[in-house]
């Protein structure tokens, strides 16, 4: 695993920051495990050198790297409550239909375009969104579906966006890149890595200056920590104490390379650099970025804003849905050991079923109910009109209806 | 009537704007105590507080972005970038984000923000800090862009861009600053997309934008004496454009010489020139031609610089030329 | 030791900054590093600082003057009493105005070589109508200049004394270049030389006034190629040039652009030159009537008596020579169709082609290309005849001594169909009462 060993370095000295999760499969996961023991023995091409590991364990022995705050999670704190669990094992089901169905879609040529699957990265977008109300504000990026599907959206409309419909969520004039459900908080998926990093905060701007007490979230990939947009505006979010969490989904690939290849030193030690709280979560434990969001997004309202995470998560499908032979950066074997011992559905199912929430049966018939109200949505999507071609010239400004009339 | 700086109306602008709808605020590199190197925004820090008038780091990108976002969530930002040429560093945020959004939502998000800049050679500033980049944002739908050619466009169109829903960049000319022209005191907004007449003229139509206004306005006097009358014409926004205005002139008059501080291939005055080769080619008694800036990165010496922009006697000698019938480059 | 105060530039958009107030006055000591006098600019007020010691001399601007940048305000002396030497004027030159030329010129107003042409950089002087030393009053003629081929007199404009002549007979002089000097007083030191482009220094030192001020850097015009002179084009294919105005206005006017090209007047046409067409137009006669379709073809007839023709024809026999058949209806159509025309008549195989004017006897052969054609059917089995346009009207005649008819067929742009109708009666009548003609 890629970035196991990157975070086993981590592991060895902070090894508190890791948010990690273990009752909710009831024992250590075997990766955790791996992890940790390699934790001690750290060896590979990314274990840092050794004065760097020793400077480190310094500051933080000094509480010089204050900001890297602990957050283990090896009980959960508060109770989580039936409704509240079952909510979002039903969201990320619903992902997973979604992005199964669109991926249907594209094979069978029925989709205009190209999509990128959420599928495997569940959590990260459920565990978030549920911690958030609907007026708080998310950006997205064009692997936006999940955030989509968890920040509220319907199937119909966004099976009808993806199929460039008139009733989709965008008029059919955005599509799967920039599709989003604006009526919750969405402010859009954006297909310029990282493009939605100003607009992330800028809505954090907002709800300071407006004193709304709406806290934003930027979602992003590893990928985007290249670009120096984040770091201009994390700079400004550390100074005027803004309620924005930077999100960033790491799956281990930026595109069709490695994230090591592309990301040097540490990921939260970037946001750490500009004072920003900082944290590691497993992306795959969904109760777990849940817990840790619902704090943070409640300290963010109270002003103690930004925070970032990095949320390791995995995606199972390539870097777009025409991304079929993908061995020259990524092994087979890892992407089915993900799928078959980190999978956030399957982690949370066992969970559900364990701590007595909903018997086996009822996660079917919840599986299937969601099968069905996706499946009529596209049903429904493929038969719904295209927007009338009057409407190309329309909604390029808000004061004139035609722009070329 | 009285007379005020086009940087003091600029000023008035904003005050107004600001203390009409607290949604309105300033952000930008040295706005708030600095009042900007240009001091146009002096004053308002004091009164507005730092929450509204926000300095940033040396973060165009950035600021340009938050400012995108927090258009889309109810604010109207009036982003200030201190030069110009800086847009080449905020284009992502400029061009993919703020100019697309509302369509790419299906008219469902607007980004109701100004972006305040300059433009304008011959301050000796070299070639970073001297152009005049609105052709580049015009190309792109979804924006509207505003080049006021006097203090007295400067607030009324400033104040329309505050109000408008949609992202606006307007760009004023920095050597304008200390131009001072009549400004009522009672309040007034000029609407987008209606063109200005600023001489009626039966020759020849100059069509100019910002300063070049003024070229084409001394230069009408200069043919005046010559016998030739030149209708003046000052679109105000370019995006809208008010075509209307333009081909009714070029009509009348049957010659049109288009006049813009922007690098003359690929830029204003070949957009709007084209425009009236289309919708008034069977009035025109001579060709439609371009004075633009030249083709060359502004340099600094004045020796040279000076010669790199459109000047009255150019666009004096040009429309002789179109008056007189000759053959315009009959290779 | 002198060091000049000057105006600082502080502030970014800054021409001229506003002296607030002095803190130290005429002739006083200061010490440097003391505040000499306060400066607002872009809405700031800065205190300048006095950059040297000694005394404060020849202040040269007041409380709350607006005082361009870089301009010198006062001096820092070594004396309170040192003679203060008047600082530069606003619009001196910046730099080293002070190297002298090569010869040191007469103070007085410049005389430059004028801009008289339509595009002219420079003008060829012809020759002085003054003397050097000559008293001269505005309206004398002080020289004459060629431009644009033609030779202009340049009145002096001011009056005075013509003290320096700095340009001569034949000298190419650009536009804009001083070329006399006239002066309030008669001067010792008069210049009279041929015009040089060294005599560069000269325009410093006799632009004293702020009025002249120094051209741009460069002229922009003179670096654009010389506008060509207007001359007559013509495009290849014998494609008339016009503007798209001018070509609307034929079109709806019914013209033909090509008459212009007839005409002397230079292409492009435009506009402007609607009058002349018009004119073209009207003068050939073939202006048509509102908007005919082009190749719109006429055809016409008339049916007559030829008993009248026949018995002229029988005199003229007589009376003229052999050919007088074809030589007469070739009289009667030409002149049917203008007072003089050229008529061929094809007869039987022959064509023979005629000059025609108004009196029969002046009718002879002619080798011209005809205005009209006849053909003579007359005699013949053919009783009806209709020909399609030639390069000219063609008009069948057909028939015998009582019943004889005329058939004329041409194209819109040779004959209207009224010309038509008028030609054809013309001739008509001419053939049934032949004395008419004569008459």
């Amino acid at each position: 695993m890629q970035y196991g060993l990157k975070r086993s370095v981590r592991d060895s000295y902070v090894v508190g920051m890791v948010v990690w999760s273990e009752g909710l499969s009831g024992q250590p996961l075997p990766h955790c495990s791996t992890i940790k023991s390699a934790a001690f023995q750290p060896t590979g091409p990314l274990y840092l050198p050794s004065i760097f590991a020793k400077l480190s364990v310094l500051a933080n022995v000094k509480g010089l790297l204050s900001h890297t705050k602990r957050f283990a999670m090896n009980k959960s704190k508060t109770k989580l409550s039936a409704d509240d669990a079952l909510r979002m094992f039903r969201q990320m089901v619903r992902i997973r239909t979604f992005e199964n169905n669109a991926n249907q879609l594209y094979l069978s040529a029925k989709m205009p375009g190209l999509t990128h699957m959420y599928s495997g990265e569940e959590a990260v977008a459920v565990g978030i969104c549920e911690a958030l109300l609907p007026t708080d504000k998310i950006t997205s990026t064009h692997r936006g579906h999940g955030h989509c599907v968890a920040k509220g959206a319907d199937f119909k409309a966004m099976f009808c966006e993806l199929l460039g419909r008139e009733e989709g969520y965008c008029r059919g004039k955005g599509g799967s890149m920039h599709i989003a459900d604006q009526s919750n908080g969405n402010l859009g998926a954006n297909a310029i890595v990282g493009g939605s990093m100003g607009i992330a905060t800028g809505a954090a701007l907002t709800a300071k200056l407006k004193k709304t007490g709406g806290v934003a979230v930027c979602f992003f990939g590893d990928g985007a920590t290249a670009q120096g947009l984040m770091y201009e505006v994390m700079n400004m979010a550390a100074l005027w104490k803004l309620p924005v969490i930077y999100a960033c989904e790491n799956n281990g690939y930026s595109e069709y390379t490695k994230t090591e290849e592309i990301a040097a030193g540490s990921i939260t030690a970037r946001a750490e650099a500009f004072g920003i709280e900082s944290y590691q979560v497993d992306g795959q434990d969904v109760i777990a970025v849940n817990e840790l969001s619902k704090e943070l997004v409640e300290r963010a309202r109270k002003g103690e804003g930004p925070f970032f995470l990095e949320l390791m998560t995995y995606r199972y499908h390539g870097h777009h849905v025409g991304d079929i032979n993908r061995e020259y950066y990524r092994a087979k074997s890892e992407e089915q050991d993900w799928r078959d011992n980190r999978d956030p559905i399957i982690r949370m199912r066992g969970w559900l079923v364990k701590n007595k929430y909903a018997t086996e049966e009822a996660l079917d018939e919840l599986s299937k109910e969601v099968t069905e109200d996706a499946e009529s949505a596209v049903a429904y999507a493929l038969n719904a009109p295209y927007p009338d071609v009057s409407e190309v010239d329309m909604h390029v400004y808000t004061d004139v209806e035609h722009v070329l009339a | 009537m009285r007379k005020i700086t086009l940087s003091k109306a600029v000023n008035e602008a904003l005050v107004e704007e600001m203390r009409r709808d607290e949604n309105v605020f300033i952000m930008g590199e040295d706005v708030a105590e600095a009042g900007t190197p240009f001091k146009v925004l002096s004053g308002l820090v004091e009164e507005f507080g730092t929450d509204r008038v926000i300095d940033t780091p040396i973060s165009e990108p950035g600021f340009m972005g938050i400012g995108v976002g927090a258009a889309m969530t109810g604010m109207r930002p009036v982003v200030d970038l201190m030069f110009g040429d800086f847009i080449f560093l905020i284009m992502d945020q400029l061009c993919n984000q703020a100019a697309k959004t509302h369509y790419m939502s299906g008219g469902k998000l607007n980004v109701p923000l100004v972006l305040r800049t300059n433009m304008g050679a011959t301050r000796r500033s070299a070639a970073q800090h001297s152009q005049s980049l609105h052709a580049i944002v015009a190309h792109i739908p979804g924006l509207k862009i505003a080049m006021p050619s006097s203090a007295y466009e400067a607030k009324g169109l400033l104040k329309t861009a505050i109000r408008d829903d949609n992202p606006v960049v307007i760009f004023e000319d920095k050597l304008m600053y200390q131009d001072s022209a009549e400004v009522p005191e009672e309040e007034y907004t000029i609407p987008f997309g209606e063109a200005c007449v600023k001489r009626e003229g039966t020759d020849i139509t100059l069509i100019g934008t910002s300063s070049m206004v003024q070229v084409c306005e001394k230069a009408a006097e200069m043919l005046q004496a010559e016998g030739i009358s030149a209708e003046v014409i000052d679109p105000r926004t370019i995006v809208p454009l008010d075509e209307k205005t333009l081909v009714a002139s070029a009509k009348k008059t049957g010659r049109v010489i288009v006049v813009d501080e922007g690098h003359q291939s690929f830029g204003i005055t070949s957009e709007i020139a084209s425009r009236i080769n289309e919708k008034a080619f069977y009035y025109l008694d001579a060709p439609t031609t371009r004075i633009g800036a030249m083709d060359v990165p502004i340099p600094f010496s004045p020796a040279l610089e000076d010669i790199t922009v459109p000047t009255p006697e150019r666009v004096f000698e040009q429309a002789k030329k179109l008056v007189s019938g000759e053959l315009i480059d009959a290779a | 030791m002198r060091h000049d105060i000057i105006m600082p530039a502080l502030g970014m958009a800054q021409d001229t900054g506003t002296l607030l107030a002095w803190h130290k006055s005429e002739g006083e000591a200061v010490t440097q590093g003391e505040t000499l006098f306060e400066v607002e600019t872009d809405k700031t007020t800065m205190e300048v600082e006095a950059p040297a010691s000694g005394f404060l001399v020849g202040i040269s601007a007041s409380d709350g003057d607006e005082v361009p940048v870089g301009q010198v305000i006062a001096i820092i002396s070594d004396s309170a009493d040192a003679p203060t030497p008047k600082p530069e004027s606003a619009a001196a030159p910046q730099g080293s105005d002070e190297t002298s030329g090569e010869d040191t010129l007469p103070p007085g107003k410049p005389i430059i070589m004028p801009v008289l042409g339509m595009s002219q950089d420079t003008g060829v002087l012809v020759g002085w109508s003054k003397e050097l030393g000559d008293t001269v009053h505005q309206d004398d003629i002080l020289f004459e200049v060629e431009t644009d081929k033609s030779v202009v007199e340049v009145p002096a404009g001011i009056k005075g004394y013509l003290v320096a002549r700095l340009a001569a007979a034949g000298d190419d002089v650009p536009t804009g270049e001083t070329i006399a000097i006239i002066s309030d007083e008669p001067s010792k030191q008069m210049v009279n030389r041929a015009y040089s482009t060294s005599a560069a220094p000269a325009e410093q030192s006799v632009k004293p006034t702020d009025e002249e001020k120094p051209k741009p850097v460069a002229e922009p015009a003179a670096r654009v190629d010389q506008p060509q002179r207007k001359q007559t084009v013509t495009a290849p294919g014998g494609k008339v040039l016009a503007s798209p105005k001018l070509k609307r206005m034929a079109h709806q006017a019914g013209y033909d652009l090509s008459l212009l090209a007839a005409t002397d007047l230079p292409q492009p046409y435009h506009a402007r030159d609607f009058e002349a067409l018009k004119h073209a137009s009207e003068s050939a006669g073939k202006r048509a009537v509102g908007s005919p379709s082009i190749g719109a073809i006429h055809t016409l007839s008339a049916r007559l008596s030829g008993l009248e023709f026949e018995a002229f024809l029988g005199w003229a026999a007589d009376h003229l020579d052999s050919s007088a058949g074809d030589h007469v209806i070739a009289a009667f159509a030409g002149a049917s169709l203008a007072d003089k025309a050229v008529v061929r008549v094809d007869r039987r195989g022959e064509s023979t082609t005629y000059s025609t004017q108004q009196q029969l006897s002046q009718t002879v052969e002619s080798d011209d290309k005809p205005d009209l054609i006849l053909h003579d059917l007359r005699g013949t089995f053919i009783s009806s005849a209709e020909f399609p346009p030639d390069r000219a009207p063609v008009i069948a005649i057909v028939g015998s001594e009582g019943d004889v008819t005329l058939t004329l067929t041409c194209m819109d742009d040779q004959l209207t169909g009224k010309d038509a109708a008028v030609l054809l009666n013309n001739f008509a009548g001419r053939v049934a009462d032949p004395l008419r003609h004569i008459f």
